[in-house]
């Protein structure tokens, strides 16, 4: 368990990182007109002032990814200490890194802009100019793939729903076991949808003028939109063949599948994000080649518009453009209404996660099992889970000194090497929920009529106190271990 | 081609794409046969409204610049085919020139010259095919 979290934050960090530091590239070089990404002319390039502020930007880089890589790669070892406080971490380690990274690309660019203005470098009659190549736009319908190819995967993902419902029939699985299952069939779909979403997005982004040379417009804007919906369509294909194959799975093998069956899903969506991610990056490298053989390079100088740091033009319809610092990247126009609604929605989605995530982690930080009576009910509880049945439900308790000799696998709980709590399923015992301290003996072993409840205090002599009570309200046979 | 539109400049939008697309069509960088975008593409790759777009369409077709056919789209049509007003127009608006040129002070050969040149850099092109 441990072993494989380290493996995939490891994978993760590297990747995040890694992807971070060259999807920005190395805006300190002269490139499209532009340095920092603020159009400055040619002739001005080796201005002493210049020259500063991209060499101090380039160090600063540098030193902020060394740093972050180091970091972020010596949390994992945490994984093996205490898995809780290195989600912790890891979720303020990315925090940190995320506006770091900002801090990173606005302050140098916002510096280089005031710089430009001060030295009167602006070209205010280029400002206002919008430029349309008609042969471009006119095969403008040919530039990217067609989105009908995200149908036929879209359509057979979500009717793998149909293959969950037969699952929890043929293995009369509950909804609380049943609802992880429904979370990654809703992702599953999804993903698949937000894609066909963000394809169409990108098939009808405008497309840009680059050069006086068509050749070159047509050239540039096809990478652009090419890479991304091959990287949008492969991406969800193998996002949804990831997906109706756990459902096929769970179909097959119920809650029971083993782990080969997970770790194929698994590998289907890293597979997936690499599928998105690779056509895209490799388009960055393609594009440069092309802009950089032009001749007649055109600049349009819209700096005003992204002197804050982002995109604020009121007079562009256009709420999704292509970022200036990030040619991977799309960015939002802060001059529409729409972009300010979707960046506030999308920021309290995101806090409301992690103050959810956090809410269940702090759940897991001090478990206390609790075992409560309520006139005729019984309860159990602990990290946010619980269990009440009454006394006629009860058909046998026993006291037991270890888990019976058999797998669990944990269908939605949580457990470390001190406690596993939440539902469960025994390759013999069937569904059973566990309120357990690892390192704490004897447990109780309560069969009810639909599951098995396994139970036991951090003191083994509240654990027996609890069989005392329980024995003398039950209604089965009652064995003792030993 | 290239077209740039001024989005600062008084010269309405629809009227600066149209003169663009005639010089374009003038100069042969659009060819007869070549295709136009569809003014919803145009309009998004401007960022203009689509009626904009729409009324230069109308007007380039109304001058017999271009035809538009539901399927194809709107193509430039080859040269010859302008309308018989067409000397009228001309005629108003070198009045509208010669007066401006006048009245800065140019003289007739110098204004003679530009339209010269303007003239000589025509050269309307028919369909490769």
């Amino acid at each position: 368990m441990e072993i494989l979290m380290f493996l995939i934050f490891l994978v993760s960090d590297l990747i995040v990182v890694l992807l971070c530091k060259y999807s920005y590239g190395k805006k300190w070089e002269y490139r499209e007109g532009m340095m920092l990404g603020v159009h400055i002319p040619a002739t001005c390039v080796r201005h002493p002032e210049v020259e500063k502020i991209c060499k101090k930007t380039e160090r600063d880089w540098n030193r902020f990814h060394r740093v972050n890589l180091i970091v972020s790669l010596a949390l994992c070892l945490l994984c093996f200490a205490d898995i809780i406080l290195f989600m912790i971490l890891w979720t303020l380690w990315l925090l940190e890194y995320m506006a770091g990274l900002e801090y990173l690309v606005i302050v140098p660019h916002r510096l280089m802009y005031r710089l430009k203005v001060r030295e009167g470098w602006t070209d205010e009659r280029s400002r206002k100019i919008v430029r349309i190549d008609t042969a471009v736009s006119a095969a403008a319908g040919k530039l990217a793939l067609d989105w009908k190819w995200h149908l036929p995967i879209l359509v057979l993902t979500g009717l793998s729903g149909l293959l969950n419902v037969g699952a929890a029939r043929r293995f009369a699985v509950g909804t609380e076991e049943a609802w992880p299952f429904w979370l990654l069939y809703a992702a599953g779909v999804g993903i698949c949808l937000l894609f066909l979403v963000v394809h169409v997005g990108i098939a009808r982004h405008p497309n840009r003028v680059y050069s006086e040379n068509t050749d070159i417009n047509l050239a540039a804007n096809q990478i652009m939109k090419r890479s991304w919906t091959e990287g949008l369509v492969y991406g969800s294909w193998l996002n949804g063949i990831a997906w109706i194959y756990l459902a096929i799975s769970y179909y097959w093998y119920g809650l029971d599948m083993s782990w080969l069956s997970l770790g194929i899903y698994t590998v289907l969506l890293l597979a997936s994000i690499a599928a998105l991610i690779v056509p895209v990056a490799l388009s960055v490298g393609k594009r440069r080649e092309v802009l950089e053989a032009d001749t007649s390079a055109c600049y349009i100088d819209d700096d005003e518009y992204w002197k804050k740091g982002w995109y604020n033009n009121p007079y562009d319809p256009h709420i999704l453009v292509q970022d200036r610092f990030n040619s991977m990247n799309l960015s939002l126009n802060y001059g529409r209404p729409a972009a300010k609604v979707f960046t506030i929605v999308m920021a309290a989605v995101v806090a409301g996660v992690l103050i959810w995530t956090a809410t269940i982690l702090a759940e897991f930080v001090n478990v206390e099992v609790v075992f409560s009576r309520e006139g005729d009910s019984w309860s159990f509880e602990a990290a946010g889970y619980d269990c009440t049945f009454t006394a006629d439900e009860i058909r046998s308790v026993r006291l037991i000194n270890a888990l019976p000799d058999e797998s669990f696998t944990r269908t939605n709980g949580g457990s470390t090497e001190k406690y596993n709590v939440g539902y469960f399923r025994g390759r013999e015992t069937g569904k059973c929920m566990m309120f357990l301290y690892n390192d704490s003996s004897p447990l109780l072993e309560i069969r009810l009529d639909d599951m098995t409840v396994f139970a036991n205090s951090d003191r083994g002599e509240t654990t027996k106190e609890w069989y005392e009570s329980l024995q003398k309200s039950c209604r089965g046979t009652v064995h003792t271990a030993g | 081609m290239i077209i740039s539109l001024d989005m600062s400049s008084d010269v309405p939008i629809y009227l600066q794409l149209r003169n663009q697309i005639v010089t374009g069509i003038g100069k042969g960088e659009l060819r007869a046969g070549d295709p136009l975008p569809s003014v919803r593409q145009m309009a998004r790759d401007a960022g203009i409204n689509t009626m904009t777009v729409n009324k230069t369409y109308q007007i380039l077709k109304a001058e017999g610049f271009i035809e538009i056919d539901r399927r194809k789209g709107a193509t430039v049509l080859p040269a010859g085919q302008q309308a018989d007003c067409i000397r009228e127009k001309l005629e108003a608006d070198l009045e509208l020139l010669s007066a401006e040129a006048c009245l800065r002070g140019m003289n007739k050969d110098e204004f003679m010259q530009i339209c010269e040149e303007m003239f000589t850099s025509m050269h309307p092109r028919e369909s490769e095919g």
